[in-house]
């Protein structure tokens, strides 16, 4: 039997993303069936688990500790995201403009995107030290208060790992701007000088309203990160103190790898996996229609 | 053609020699590093040792981070169906381990090398971590004791005899009170540090005369009257601006090396740290005693891992045993500061002559008979209890709850993790 032109050309096709499709089911379809099917399990003593249905869901929704670690991942989102969108923004206009050295300060600020998170927060860790931390010495030079135990208390460990996010995260950002901003056709802004447009008015009515395909991509970008970040959670502060600081992807961590309950892992697990689902339904739904896109 | 001849020769003689030996045991063998220094090499070396006089067995140490990440590592691997052969374990993870099955009883092991005269040299205060419910699942390795540790030349400037560090509570808190320095309501010096542990939080509520869980590792008494007073009493220490609200054990070694805290509890794992890094006079101590003296046992213990053939257990038994023998014993608490496991290691000669020249390291050995129960908690998903623990000193100590409502939370998520070991 031959097959008609047309299946043959579907069949390539499908053959051709077979490989990649592979590992999608492997490594990320699969492994999500499977966290709900967990999730629905409690371990029991023996090594043996019990199915109960949605009781892990209930226990965890109605414990105090993971509302409050989901409030925690909130403030962290905002927190990070909005400063670090607006400072990556100030920076690629800044560095878009004609300067001396451009280049090496775009790469300064760049620069923390390539350092591994993780080293990146040993590293503040001693920046933060109460006693001989570079912080309180900078503070107390500035002659403001400066005897803050920042990994320590109360609201200053948040602040401090909001503060290496967008360190962290601002240059990558500054970087999809910028790549934005030169996609902007130079023309525009000669038409609106002719038109006697002031800067203002050029940044409102060109540049903002160009940008808003990076912008939307760059925010989404970024909350979605700010719910997969936890490398500076564990590093800095495991979550305390008085788990001030832990957030959701941590709280999965110590529940399914060091409390080896693979229950209410799974079911955090879940939770997680359908924000993220959220977010990325808005991401495609408005792409087709918030983005105000050039044609 | 000789040179031909002559290579012929070497390659046969290996072929022959490998073929006339029996094939080595491979053991892999996952270990963590918990205090400060190269452990590793060291382990390398006594790896290194043990495979030079056990011809028939070649012994891997594979580092695998500190003890939860060993767990994981270990637990993981057996899920896998690729299990390690020897693990280096923490008390808690012991529980976890059993619990999981994947790891073996030593009971037979035991019976088979003479029963109670094997056991006898070890500590008993160590080999209250090695069971779990009453059976035997490890050996001691790497053991040690929370000591106190102070700064004699902090004690002379604040008219304190250097030689008579605090005994009890009282004392504690008043020493504090003494040492630390306040600057414009801010602590610039404090008096004491307690790293946030449930280590520590467990030795003050067994010194205030209660326990933490039952010997079955079902219950736990959180919220009983002396876990209460225990940690208001912490509570107090950083009220009265004597502590810091939240110090994990590195950096209040640091803080006491570099002269920020007057005095410490601390792992007698930091021994071999404070004693290089210390630039003034210090010196350790038993821990403060309230209504009785009482001090929780901690580090690591050996196990066996399930799922690997008879014959890999016997071999990984023989490491284990060769591991705890008096002179390694004796070595590795020279090199790490842990406590050597058995009595008759401090009969080595080396031994002998390294604990005259640094007595601190007696202190810890001598603590050991006021050894209650060993590391609490002591009970199945001890993991978890100990968050809660730890939770709940956080909270308190920080002032965002208070003790006895902090505790209570952690006796009802205890509780709730227990249910389905009753």
């Amino acid at each position: 039997m031959r097959l008609s032109r047309k299946w043959r050309t579907y069949l390539l096709g499908y053959l051709l993303i077979l490989p990649s499709f592979v590992f999608l089911i492997v490594f990320t379809y699969y492994p999500v069936v499977r966290s709900v099917w967990l999730s629905l399990f409690q371990k029991m003593a023996g090594g043996v688990t019990k199915f109960v249905g949605l009781a892990n869901y209930e226990y965890m929704f109605g414990s105090r500790l993971f509302r409050q670690v989901m409030q925690n991942n909130l403030v962290y989102s905002l927190g990070s995201v909005i400063p670090a969108i607006i400072l990556g923004l100030v920076f690629a206009i800044l560095l878009n403009k004609r300067l001396k050295l451009r280049g090496a300060f775009r790469f300064s600020i760049f620069y923390p995107t390539m350092i591994p998170i993780a080293a990146a927060s040993m590293v503040w860790i001693f920046l933060f030290s109460q006693s001989y931390g570079l912080l309180n010495k900078v503070l107390s030079l500035l002659g403001l208060s400066s005897n803050i135990d920042w990994l320590n208390t109360t609201p200053y460990a948040m602040l401090s790992i909001i503060l290496v996010s967008v360190w962290k995260f601002a240059g990558y950002y500054m970087l999809l701007f910028l790549s934005g901003l030169q996609s902007i056709d130079e023309s525009l802004y000669e038409a609106a000088v002719l038109e006697g447009a002031n800067a203002w008015q050029k940044f409102r009515k060109i540049t903002l309203p160009l940008l808003s395909p990076t912008t939307f991509f760059v925010t989404l970008m970024a909350i979605i990160n700010s719910f997969q970040s936890v490398d500076q959670v564990y590093v800095m502060t495991r979550g305390g103190p008085y788990n001030t600081t832990n957030v959701l992807l941590y709280y999965i961590y110590q529940n399914g790898f060091v409390y080896w309950d693979t229950g209410i892992a799974s079911s955090a697990s879940v939770v997680l996996f359908s924000i993220l689902l959220v977010f990325t339904f808005i991401y495609y739904f408005g792409l087709q229609h918030f983005v105000h896109y050039e044609r | 053609m000789r040179k031909f001849f002559v290579i012929a020769l070497v390659v046969f003689a290996v072929f022959a020699t490998s073929l006339i030996a029996a094939d080595p045991v491979i053991l892999r063998f996952y270990f963590p590093v918990g205090v400060a220094g190269p452990l590793a090499r060291y382990m390398g070396e006594l790896a290194d040792k043990f495979n030079s006089t056990h011809p028939d067995i070649i012994v891997e140490p594979i580092y695998s981070g500190g003890y939860p990440e060993t767990l994981q590592r270990a637990l993981t691997a057996s899920k896998a169906g690729n299990p390690p052969d020897v693990a280096l374990l923490t008390a808690a993870d012991i529980w976890t381990a059993a619990d999981e099955k994947i790891i073996i009883s030593l009971e037979s092991f035991i019976e088979a090398e003479g029963g109670e005269t094997f056991l006898e040299p070890y500590f008993q205060a160590f080999l209250e971590d090695c069971d779990v419910a009453g059976e035997l699942y490890a050996i001691p390795f790497q053991k040690s004791t929370p000591i106190f540790y102070y700064n004699k030349d902090m004690f002379r400037e604040a008219g304190l005899d250097p030689d008579r560090p605090p005994s009890t509570w009282t004392e504690l808190k008043e020493y504090a009170t003494k040492l630390a320095k306040k600057e414009g309501g801010n602590t610039v010096r404090w008096g004491v540090e307690i790293p946030i542990d449930q280590w520590l939080l467990s030795a003050f509520i067994m010194q205030n005369g209660g326990l933490v869980n039952n010997q079955a590792g079902t219950e736990t008494y959180l919220n009983s009257p002396e876990a209460i007073g225990a940690l208001e009493f912490m509570r107090s220490l950083v009220a009265e601006g004597l502590m810091p609200a939240r110090r994990l054990f590195g950096d209040s070694s640091a803080d006491f090396v570099a002269g920020t805290t007057a005095m410490m509890y601390n792992s007698t794992g930091s021994l071999t740290f404070v004693r290089d890094s210390a630039t003034f006079d210090w010196g350790v101590a038993y821990l403060p005693e309230n209504v009785r003296r009482a001090v929780p046992t901690g580090g690591g213990q050996l196990v066996i891992m399930a799922g690997i053939p008879a014959e890999r257990q016997k071999a990984a038994w023989e490491f284990i045993k060769w591991m705890t023998l008096p002179e390694q014993a004796a070595t590795w608490s020279m090199k790490t500061g842990y406590v050597a496991v058995r009595e008759d290691a401090f009969d080595v000669p080396e031994m002998k002559a390294y604990v005259e020249g640094f007595p601190f390291a007696i202190v810890a050995r001598e603590q050991l008979q006021f050894v209650l129960v060993g590391e609490p908690p002591a009970t199945h998903a001890a993991r978890q209890i100990s968050r809660f623990m730890t939770d709940a000193l956080e909270g308190a100590i920080a002032g965002m709850i208070s003790a006895k409502d902090a505790l209570n939370t952690a006796q009802a998520e205890a509780e709730r993790v227990l249910r389905p070991y009753r």
